[in-house]
C-alpha cells in the first residue's frame, strides 16, 4: 500500500515559508519520499498500518493551504504511466519488498 | 512496526538524514525510513557509519550487523538500555527461581524436539528416527537432566544431512557453514528482542556458561533453530559452498510465515511474540502462557 500526499502551501511571508519547511521535513522524517515537487509517497506493509498512520498525519497538518492524500495499492502504483522522465534510483531499490539489497 | 531488512553489499557511507537512513553508493543516495527498518546487515568492510546514525539506530531499536572478511556476521550493535521500564523488568527477571527455570527449560527442549520432528516429517519419512525423537520429546526431564536435547540432535542432524554429518561450529563444509550463518543472524534478532524488552541477556535459564554474554538469548532461540535447519536444507541442497546469493536468501527467509499462537506471522514477528510471552510466563509462573512456533516450517 502507498499513501500519496499532495500539497500546496502559501509561501508569501517568512512565517508561511517556515511552516512549509516544517511540514516538508515532517513528511520526510515520517518516511515519505519525494515523487515530484509537492507530491510525496510513503510505503506501508498493509492497510491497517496505513489507516493508523493517517490519523497521526491528521494531527500534524498546517492550518492554511491545501493538502490532499490518496491511498493506492502497489498494483495501482505500478500501473502509473511514466510519460516523460524515468524512475529514480531510490524508487527502483526501495519498494514494498521487505528485503532491500544495496 | 519495523519490517524491512537492509542488506548492504556495496556502499561508501551510511548516515542520518531526517530520521532516514541515507546510503551513499557510487555518488547516488538512497533514503530508507528508519521506522520501517528492522535489521541492517553490512557485508563489506568499506562502509563508513557516522556516530549520529548509530545513536539514532539505538533509539529505533534497529539491529546493525557487521560481517567480517569471510562474510560471516561478526559484530552486532544495539541500544543496551532501550526499554522504558528497564529496572522493573530486571527486578522481575532476578526473581525467577530455579524451579520455574528448570520447568521452562524442559518445555523449550520439548518444543525444539517437536519442531525437529515436524521438519523430518515434512522432508523425510524415516519411521525409526521419528519414533525415537517422539519418545525423546516425551522423556525430557526437569532441566533436561538426561540430555535428551543432545541425543535428539544427533539423530536429527544425521537424518537431515546424512550419516557422515557432524555438527560443528568452526567447520567449513556446506551445511555447517550455512547453519552457523543462519544461527548467528537468528541469535542477533533474538538479542535485539530480548534487550528491547528490558531483559538482561546474560542471565539464562538453561545456558549458564560464565563466559557467554548471551545465555538468555541462546535459551530463547532453541525452539526456532529447526526453522533455520529447514531453510538450510532447502537452500543448500545442491550447493557447493555458501555464496552471497544464498546468504541473502537465508536472511530474506526471515519474512516467511510461521504458525505461532494459532496464526501465521513472519519469523521476525514470531520472535517478538515469543519473547513477550516468555516474560509473561516466567513472571506469572504459568508456562501455558508461552506462545511458540508450532512447527519448524516457515515457507
Amino acid at each position: 500500500m502507498r499513501l500519496l500526499v499532495f500539497f500546496d502551501l502559501p509561501m508569501n511571508t517568512k512565517e508561511e515559508k517556515r511552516i512549509y519547511i516544517k511540514f516538508r521535513k515532517f513528511l520526510i522524517e515520517d518516511g515519505f519520499m519525494m515523487l515530484q515537487f509537492s507530491v510525496y509517497a510513503k510505503i506501508f506493509p498493509n492497510r491497517i498500518s496505513l489507516v493508523q498512520y493517517v490519523e497521526s498525519l491528521k494531527r500534524n497538518l498546517p492550518k492554511k493551504g491545501s493538502v490532499r492524500a490518496m491511498a493506492i495499492t502497489e498494483k495501482q502504483y505500478e500501473n502509473m504511466l511514466i510519460l516523460v522522465g524515468g524512475k529514480t534510483m531510490q524508487e527502483q531499490t526501495v519498494s514494498d519488498e521487505p528485503m532491500v539489497i544495496l | 512496526m519495523s519490517w524491512r531488512i537492509v542488506y548492504v553489499t556495496e556502499s561508501e557511507e551510511m548516515k542520518l538524514y531526517l530520521d532516514n537512513l541515507k546510503v551513499v553508493k557510487r555518488e547516488q543516495e538512497i533514503l530508507i525510513p528508519l521506522s520501517d527498518i528492522h535489521t541492517i546487515v553490512v557485508d563489506n568492510h568499506r562502509t563508513v557509519v557516522t556516530g549520529r546514525l548509530m545513536n539514532k539506530l539505538a533509539e529505533y531499536h534497529i539491529l546493525l550487523i557487521f560481517c567480517d572478511e569471510t562474510h560471516n556476521p561478526n559484530v552486532f550493535s544495539m541500544g543496551l538500555y532501550s526499554h522504558y521500564r528497564v529496572y522493573g523488568v530486571l527486578r522481575d527477571q532476578m526473581k525467577w527461581n530455579d524451579e520455574i527455570k528448570g520447568e521452562m527449560w524442559k518445555k523449550i527442549i520439548q518444543i525444539k524436539i517437536h519442531n525437529q520432528l515436524s521438519v523430518l516429517r515434512y522432508l523425510k519419512n524415516s519411521d525409526d528416527s521419528i519414533k525415537r525423537l517422539t519418545s525423546y520429546a516425551k522423556d525430557v526431564m526437569f532441566e533436561d537432566r538426561t540430555n535428551r536435547e543432545g541425543l535428539a540432535a544427533k539423530i536429527y542432524f544425521n537424518e537431515l544431512f546424512g550419516k557422515n554429518f557432524v555438527r560443528q561450529r568452526g567447520a567449513v563444509d556446506v551445511y555447517n557453514s550455512a547453519l552457523n550463518y543462519g544461527y548467528m543472524v537468528l541469535r542477533a534478532c533474538f538479542a535485539r528482542s530480548v534487550v528491547a524488552h528490558g531483559l538482561h541477556p546474560s542471565f539464562g535459564i538453561g545456558h549458564r556458561n560464565q563466559f557467554n554474554a548471551f545465555n538468555l538469548v541462546d535459551d530463547c532461540m532453541e525452539s526456532f533453530r529447526p526453522i533455520i535447519d529447514f531453510w538450510v536444507y532447502m537452500i543448500m541442497n545442491d550447493a557447493e559452498y555458501l555464496d552471497r546469493e544464498r546468504k541473502q536468501a537465508l536472511i530474506g527467509k526471515l519474512h516467511n510465515k510461521v504458525q505461532i499462537g494459532g496464526q501465521k506471522q513472519t519469523v521476525l514477528n514470531a520472535i517478538d511474540l515469543f519473547v513477550q510471552s516468555f516474560i509473561k510466563a516466567m513472571d506469572t509462573k504459568n508456562l501455558n502462557l508461552l506462545t511458540y512456533p508450532e512447527n519448524g516450517i516457515a515457507i
